[in-house]
């Protein structure tokens, strides 16, 4: 009986391990298949606009990896974003904002992240006092936010926002300070696993992490120098990338965000005030969304009250492929990071090919399934 | 790893066999393995029931086979009535809809039988005490066709009336050619109700005697292998300090959902290096009222002050307790205590977490040293901090969550079942270990069901029942007898 139960684990063991590169592997094989097939793909100017296309969906995943660690979920996303998108229109259109230059500009940002800070704040709200399901929660909002963007702009696209308001959503650095920004953020990087080297010896695993960045920061060169420099929201969200990661592995905030995920009642009894933590982490998932907001207005210069349909989905499914249980308490945000570039590849992939968009979404239905299959695989039922 | 070994025993219709051990001494795994927990396969050996072999798959397997049993913690539905927990599965039907006249007699007929006539068959079940519930579940086993019923504990949270009837409950089915096993730890239930007995110690059958030819010092030193002496640490010759560092004053909490008094005037006095037990009933307000002290019972305040070290402090939530110097592990480890899909490392410094960081970021050094000096000091049996918790065993977890206290050095621990489903050495080690704590100067609050523990560790006994103190009990009053006296409310 006992030799039975530890082959079974050390199968388990090992099927859980190698669970965790699943995305990564996935991700490369898809990029070869693609770079195969279409000379296109591999080129400078795709690949920028590839990240710049994954940009938004990052920035609410990343948002959505909180949430969704905490137990939680937030479905009002897209519509929120179409209303933060519709405010700001308005702002600069009929408030005449789009003409104050910087201060309007300013204005205008501060705007649409407090209209996306708001309504995540009632979300947060409803959940953390009111005990309602996080679900039902955010799904009144998907249909007040998307209602109140329709009447607000009267069905209507708007247009005419400021150069300087577009700024963060269609304009790059140059190749030269892209340049610098690469090397420097690559020394940065790299600096960790060699104090560790010095200190504890760990040679291996250090040597492979500065082996995977030199990788990485030589592709950003080649991809960024190479064309026409880092797109302001790729560094948006990679600034924004490092913040949440800071906070998840080294805060407070974050670890007791990991406690309350997986169980809210064992961490309030070690003194975490759950409800407050739970509150703002609606309220952080809403400035992503008014960021996301904000990034998607510069690069399509027009505020749309139909816009964003569907972008929660993308989010909660970058977020899930990412290895983030949705039971909440075990995630990682560099997973998220990895879902999202592979749902952006495989879009931006299936688009250059000429891939009609309904067999896109059966797709990435698919993959969805898959992620989330492998991740109930990998911890086994236990009981 | 194995759990119970070289097990053989046979049982004869109408008999009532005893089963007894410590905890941990496999007794729940036979239970398992017999109403088909455990599926067949997963362990070796057999057993057969009237010459068949049993190949169980699924508990339902077992109950088809007439193996019924009633668990210790209660598998009742809280949110419905009593008849439909009583035929929940299988309502009788006629023409494909249910038979309520047939229903209502048979309802009738069996809480009649248990003495139960004055319960409401309509009535929600989270209105029942948990004396009650209970009986309400053995109820829904004497309606089915049983061959074999197996009793965990039945009586742990019954009143005295309530046990004479279930005594009688139990003799009738042996009348009928039912047998029966009883797991006990009380030695005098066994005594009146079985024959026979089997003694379990560390998965091990010990021994098989006849109770008419057995003393109870032979039954409990085979319990437990040992004598009581070596399992718990000698208490200090002296009195305890005089100095009060606990003080509850006419404490009082409003009635919860199901309408019941929770807790009602309860006064209190911990002194400095004192362990201080709790003894009561199952559902007697023990467990709320050390989540009221930490402030963490989910139900309205009517009156009470609360001081510690002399000065009233206003305790809101279990933040407010922390920082006021208190530490709790509660009774349901997997539940509300352990992190279980933490490490070892996070679950140890999640009250801690301000101690080892700056402007809200944690120091990764600080936290390794906080948690390899208290994994060295508590003997907590781990590969090292990174460790997940659930790897660890029943009794290293229970470790980890009491050095999450004794990382912040608290004054005063409250501790609920602190030994709970943990194995005699463990449970040593802990007894061990709080004794030294005492002897430092930190007072233990301890809640506990097991009445040896009870005996074993504390300086004073405190009983509660329904929601007060019945009674109190020093160093040289305390005995069995007076505390299920004060429990049950007799005399």
């Amino acid at each position: 009986m006992s030799t039975k139960i530890s082959r079974k684990l050390v199968f388990k063991n090992g099927f859980r391990q190698a669970s965790a590169w699943i995305p990564l592997l996935t991700l490369l094989l898809l990029i070869l298949a693609f770079s195969l097939a279409h000379d296109a793909f591999l080129t400078e100017r795709n690949l920028t606009n590839l990240f710049r296309q994954v940009s938004v969906n990052c920035i609410l995943a990343f948002g959505m990896t909180l949430v969704i660690l905490i137990g939680g979920i937030d479905l009002s996303v897209g519509s929120v974003l179409a209303l933060c998108a519709v405010g700001a229109g308005l702002l600069q259109r009929d408030g005449g904002f789009a003409d104050f230059g910087m201060m309007g500009t300013l204005a205008t940002g501060a705007a649409i992240l407090a209209i996306g800070a708001l309504t995540g704040g009632a979300i947060g709200g409803m959940v953390s006092k009111l005990k309602m399901p996080a679900f039902v929660a955010s799904l009144g909002l998907f249909a007040i936010a998307r209602g109140l963007a329709h009447i607000s702009s009267g069905s209507n696209q708007i247009t005419g926002f400021s150069s300087s308001f577009r700024w963060i959503g269609d304009s790059s650095l140059s190749p030269f300070l892209s340049l610098i920004l690469i090397s420097g953020a690559a020394i940065f990087a790299i600096s960790f696993p060699i104090l560790k080297i010095a200190r504890k010896g760990e040679a291996f695993r250090s040597l492979a992490k500065i082996f995977a960045i030199l990788v990485l920061s030589i592709c950003a060169l080649k991809i960024f120098y190479g064309h026409e420099g880092i797109p302001i929201s790729v560094l948006v969200t990679a600034v924004l990338f490092f913040v949440f990661y800071v906070v998840l592995n080294h805060s407070v905030w974050g670890r007791s965000l990991y406690a309350l995920g997986g169980n809210p009642e064992a961490a309030r009894l070690c003194g975490i005030p759950v409800e407050r933590f739970v509150f703002l982490t609606y309220v952080v998932m809403g400035l992503c969304v008014g960021l996301a907001a904000w990034v998607e207005c510069g690069r399509l210069a027009t505020a749309d009250p139909r816009g964003g349909a569907l972008y929660e989905l993308d989010a909660i499914a970058a977020v899930v492929i990412g290895g983030t249980s949705l039971r909440g308490g075990v995630g990682r945000i560099e997973g998220t990071l990895l879902g999202a570039l592979l749902i952006g590849t495989l879009s931006n992939g299936m688009s250059l090919m000429n891939v009609e968009s309904n067999y896109q979404n059966v797709i990435k239905g698919l993959i969805i399934l898959g992620a989330v299959f492998i991740d109930l695989a990998s911890k086994g039922n236990k009981e | 790893m194995t759990v119970l070994k070289g097990l053989s025993f046979a049982l004869s219709p109408g008999e009532c066999l005893g089963v007894v051990g410590e905890n941990g001494a496999g007794k729940s795994t036979l239970m398992k393995i017999l109403c088909g927990v455990w599926p067949s396969g997963s362990f070796e050996g057999q057993f057969s029931l009237l010459d068949q072999a049993c190949l169980f798959n699924s508990p339902r397997d077992a109950l088809d086979r007439g193996i019924f049993i009633i668990h210790q913690e209660l598998s009742v539905f809280e949110n419905l009535s009593l008849v439909e927990n009583l035929f929940m599965g299988r309502f009788p039907t006629a023409k494909g809809v249910i038979d309520w006249a047939l229903v209502e007699t048979k309802t009738e007929e069996i809480l009649a039988s248990l003495s139960l006539s004055h319960l409401d068959p309509k009535q929600n079940l989270s209105t029942l005490r948990t004396g009650e519930k209970q009986m309400v579940e053995i109820a829904r086993a004497l309606m089915t066709e049983a061959k074999i019923m197996i009793f965990d504990e039945p009586t742990s949270a019954l009143t005295e009336k309530e046990i004479a009837t279930l005594y009688r409950v139990i003799d009738d089915l042996k009348k009928k050619g039912i047998a029966c096993l009883l797991i006990s730890h009380k030695l005098d239930e066994v005594r009146r109700l079985c024959g026979r007995v089997i003694i379990l110690r560390d998965g091990e059958l010990v021994a098989i005697r006849d109770l008419s030819e057995t003393t109870d010092e032979d039954l409990v030193r085979e319990m437990v292998g040992r004598k009581i002496e070596d399992v718990f640490p000698p208490k200090p010759p002296t009195e305890s300090s005089q100095e009060v560092v606990l003080e509850l004053k006419n404490l009082a909490y409003k009635p919860g959902p199901s309408g019941r008094p929770l807790l009602r005037n309860l006064n209190l006095k911990l002194h400095r290096g004192e362990i201080l037990g709790i003894a009561g009933l199952m559902g007697a307000g023990r467990t709320e009222l050390v989540m009221a002290i930490f402030g963490a019972l989910k139900a309205e305040k009517i009156s009470g002050q609360v001081f510690l070290f002399g000065k009233e402090v206003d305790i809101q939530k279990p933040d407010d307790a922390i920082n006021n110097g208190l530490g709790l592990v509660t009774e349901d480890r997997k539940l509300t205590g352990a992190c279980l899909h933490l490490s070892v490392s996070e679950n140890l410094v999640l009250p801690n977490l301000e101690m080892i960081s700056k402007l809200k970021l944690i120091n990764r050094d600080q936290e390794s040293e906080m948690v390899d000096k208290n994994i060295l000091a508590l003997k907590i049996r781990t590969r090292g901090g990174a460790q997940p918790i659930r790897t660890l065993s029943g009794g290293n977890q229970q470790k980890v969550l009491l050095a999450r206290w004794l990382a912040r050095g608290v004054k005063i621990l409250i501790l609920d079942e602190p030994t709970r489903g943990i194995d005699v050495g463990a449970k040593a080690e802990i007894y061990r270990l709080l004794r030294d704590l005492a002897k430092t100067g930190v007072s233990i609050l301890m809640v506990s069901s097991e009445l040896p523990e009870i005996l074993g560790m504390s300086d004073r006994v405190m009983v509660m029942r329904e929601g007060i103190f019945a009674g109190e009990l020093n160093r040289f009053e305390m005995n069995s007898e007076a505390v299920i006296k004060f429990a049950a409310g007799v005399g």
